[in-house]
């Protein structure tokens, strides 16, 4: 084989050790993190535009779950008369008690659907103006079993594992059996209480058989999993989670548009959600003054 | 022109060569995955640690029990995001809470909250053998080892080249033994010329003058040097010893240009192939008209003693 020029005996040395440096950039560019840090994960807020988009007003709002806020959030942003008077609308969800103080007691939300005793501990509704607007029904409490109806007791409760919300201020979760207990002379070490964090994770539980009885409101769909029979009524008139807002003018548009915005959501709900009375509707002949 | 034997060089040095780079390759992609896997793990524990104040973790302090559904959720939507992106690990579980992970080797960290210690589970991905292999070494070390292959082959062939001048340099030696009033050279012993008495002794004279006294010239129509008159005197009793001659001694300085005439001969002779190889044996002869009255040096020009052996001194 014939090579034009003479190769000296060095060379090789350098063709090796380029070769390596070569290979090692190889090697080391198979992996590359495109980004160095993980972006944000958890979404706790959300934003829209209104159909205007010029005004620089912001109506913010508050519900306990994503898929609720969402959904008003986009009716907010799609409803014309809002649009007159709002650029942007914001939606906060958020299940943990200590941001609803927040947000409530600073009068940070314009529109809330929250628990009233919120709202009357922290006194807001005379402080910033929270008026009702929509209410969803009274309900009941019960102690709910599977294959027995409770007694309430102290012999029958003593050792049961019964399940109830970890939320202080959730009232038939937490509020009315704490109650029942104390009432009856009963100490926290003489029954066994399990925590769960919605109303759903403790049917959940209960149909598991991790607990003999929970304690919780009833309505028409636990007949299909429960049986009547089996639940002791604990107190009445509990009332429902309320929808706030804050109207600090004469804004009567801005209330009646919320309340259409209310009515309509109820037609997609089901079960409890779907009963909400609207509080001072508004009448047609109001709108036009 | 591929010898067998560089061939055998050239593949075993491109497989040296193979092996060398490949290990090469295979440890800093290792190394490489290490610090991949590191970097990953530190982002996701970071992430993780940047979101603990927002997760609804269990709090023993305030009896709280952690969200299970959210938490699934959270993880889901992690491990969603570690896929995306070609990470090599995923999660799988947080504070106990698992989510679905993919099959692997399982690790652990704890991140120390303020107010407990939260443990993380992930599943590692480790790459497969192929990876840590590359298309790259095989055609580097080939070219290599091909250059290299070429360099050999210059090599040899140059040693050829120079072992054959070697040779040619040993053939061209020549031989003068006076036991037997020989001439021949080191490579064809087997062509001897046998010289007259005369010629023979006038001829290593010629060569041991021309070898040991470079710039002396000798003239043919010009009384010769006392020095080379003794050498050939000497040959001459040297042969009366071996036995060749029982005669008186001749006279060394009548009839050179026959004298001359019969070396050549024998010489043309011995050197019969490779006539180039006689220059420096060879006392030159005289040119053009009117020579033989002209000025005419023929002593052996380049010539050492080690270009010429005697025998039986």
């Amino acid at each position: 084989m014939l090579v034009p020029v003479k190769l000296p005996g060095w060379i090789f040395l350098c063709l090796i050790l380029l070769s390596m440096l070569f290979l090692w950039h190889a090697a080391q560019s198979r992996h590359e993190l495109a980004n160095s840090s993980i972006p944000r994960l958890l979404e706790l807020e959300s934003q829209c535009t209104t159909q205007s988009g010029t005004h620089p007003d912001n109506l913010v709002l508050f519900t306990y779950t994503e898929y609720r806020a969402k959904t008003v959030m986009q009716a907010l942003c799609e409803h014309p008369e809002i649009s007159k008077q709002f650029g942007t609308i914001t939606a906060y969800w958020q299940a943990d008690e200590r941001e609803v103080v927040q947000l409530i007691g600073k009068g940070i939300v314009d529109l809330a659907l929250v628990k009233d005793n919120f709202v009357k501990a922290l006194q807001s509704d005379l402080t910033y103006g929270y008026e009702v607007v929509g209410a969803y029904e009274d309900y009941s409490a019960y102690f709910i079993s599977l294959k027995e109806k409770p007694w309430l007791t102290k012999e029958y409760l003593l050792g049961k594992r019964i399940g109830l919300l970890d939320y202080p201020t959730s009232r038939s979760g937490h509020i009315i059996p704490m109650r029942m207990f104390k009432d009856l002379g009963l100490t926290r070490d003489q029954i066994n209480i399990v925590y769960a964090k919605s109303h759903s994770e403790l049917r959940k539980f209960l149909s598991n058989g991790n607990v003999d009885i929970i304690s919780s409101y009833w309505q028409k769909k636990d007949e299909e999993r429960f049986s009547k029979n089996y639940i002791t009524p604990l107190q009445d008139d509990i009332s429902g989670s309320k929808w706030y807002l804050k109207l600090k003018e004469r804004n009567t548009e801005l209330r009646c548009s919320v309340q259409d915005i209310l009515k309509d959501l109820t037609e997609k709900q089901q079960g409890y959600y779907q009963n909400l009375t609207i509080l001072n509707p508004c009448k047609s002949d109001e709108v036009n003054q | 022109m591929l010898q067998k034997r560089n061939l055998i060089v050239t593949v075993l040095v491109w497989f040296v060569l193979w092996g060398l780079f490949q290990g090469w390759y295979a440890l800093n992609a290792w190394k490489s995955y290490e610090n991949h896997l590191q970097q990953s793990i530190s982002n996701v524990m970071t992430r993780i640690s940047l979101d603990v104040s927002e997760l609804p973790l269990a709090n023993p302090r305030l009896k709280k029990v952690a969200n299970k559904r959210a938490i699934e959720r959270y993880l889901v939507r992690f491990n969603q995001y570690l896929l995306d992106h070609e990470y090599p690990i995923s999660l799988r579980s947080l504070q106990g809470i698992e989510a679905e992970a993919a099959a692997g080797t399982t690790q652990t960290r704890t991140l120390s909250l303020p107010r407990q210690d939260l443990k993380v589970e992930f599943v590692v991905k480790y790459p497969k053998i192929l990876e840590y292999f590359s298309t790259w070494p095989p055609f580097v070390s080939l070219l290599i080892a091909i250059l290299y292959g070429a360099r050999l082959n210059q090599r040899t062939e140059a040693r050829r080249i120079r072992l054959a001048d070697n040779e040619e340099a040993a053939i061209s030696k020549l031989v003068i033994d006076l036991n037997t009033r020989e001439l021949f050279l080191t490579n064809d012993e087997k062509h001897r010329i046998e010289l007259p008495n005369k010629p023979f002794c006038f001829y290593v004279a010629l060569l041991d003058y021309s070898s040991h006294q470079p710039e002396s010239p000798l003239y043919h129509n010009k009384d010769l040097p006392e020095e080379f008159l003794n050498l050939t005197n000497k040959y001459f009793y040297r042969l009366m010893e071996l036995g060749h001659t029982r005669r008186k001694r001749p006279d060394f300085s009548s009839n050179i240009d026959k004298m001359l005439s019969e070396i050549r001969a024998a010489l043309d002779e011995i050197f019969e192939p490779n006539a180039e190889n006689r220059g420096k044996y060879y006392p030159k002869k005289a040119q053009g008209e009117g020579s033989r009255s002209k000025l005419h040096d023929f002593s052996l020009e380049n010539l050492t003693p080690e270009d010429f052996e005697l025998i039986g001194r």
